[in-house]
């Protein structure tokens, strides 16, 4: 029998890896944002076999739908749409330190991964009790919008400030933010 | 029938986290480093950092220290 979706889960993750990977060794900045397309819709399909649905549907919709058209944005706006020599340019032995140091951390997560086999999900947010309170969206919007509103209104204002910086930082003094015929 | 268990996807995601953040170590250009952390708020700073410095290359932008 197959057992397709276990068969998706190695799709998908794989297209993430080689998604990731071509991210970092592409040379043209739009190879690498379109790689990171990639590497988003396989991290949806990853979020819909673990029952999220929701978070896959988000996922879609802001980072590959918002932020990588925004991405898409600046590189066209800087006129940077042309190959980059700057992997090479970087000093052979910072890269195998890299390489081997970032390995190495990988090596350790993962193996305090597989420590944690055995470890079932429990608490108020298995996939069972979210479909028992009428699934996903339902289940987030209640926590949300009840036990979490704090938290919730704080990163709205957060987010607020975030984006006041942003233009006072890109609007230099002096500046009227027209650019010259 | 194989269950889909969290430690997977966890070495999955352990994976990625780690090629992000090679990339986010060897490479030079502020738009890959970015989309190696996907921050999408930072790009208005790599707007204005290039509006000065005419530049995205990270070892080019000295402006603290000079």
């Amino acid at each position: 029998m197959i057992d397709y979706p276990f068969l998706a889960f190695v799709a998908f993750s794989t297209i993430a890896i080689l998604g990731s990977l071509m991210v970092i060794f592409k040379k043209n900045p739009v190879a690498s944002a379109f790689a990171l397309v990639a590497v988003f819709f396989a991290f949806a399909g990853l979020y819909a076999l673990m029952s999220a649905h929701l978070v896959a549907a988000l996922q879609i919709l802001v980072y590959t739908g918002a932020i990588m058209v925004l991405f898409v944005f600046v590189i066209m706006l800087l006129n940077q749409d042309r190959p980059v020599e700057d992997f090479k340019s970087s000093s052979g032995p910072f890269k195998v330190i890299s390489g081997v140091a970032v390995s190495f951390l990988v090596f350790l997560f993962v193996k305090v991964a597989f420590l944690a086999r055995g470890i079932v999900p429990a608490g108020d947010w298995t996939v069972e009790k979210m479909e028992e309170q009428g699934g996903n969206v339902k289940s987030i919007a209640n926590a949300l919008f009840s036990d979490h509103i704090l938290q919730f209104e704080l990163t709205s204002f957060l987010l607020l400030g975030a984006i006041v910086a942003t233009i006072a930082i890109a609007k230099r003094k002096g500046s009227s933010g027209r650019t010259a015929p | 029938m194989t269950m889909l268990e969290p430690w997977m996807m966890l070495v999955v995601s352990l994976i990625i986290f780690g090629v992000g953040l090679f990339g986010l170590l060897v490479r030079k250009n502020l738009l890959v480093m970015l989309m190696c952390v996907e921050s999408a708020v930072g790009l208005g700073l790599v707007i204005a950092l290039f509006r000065t410095l005419k530049t995205v290359d990270s070892d080019q932008i000295q402006i603290l220290r000079d």
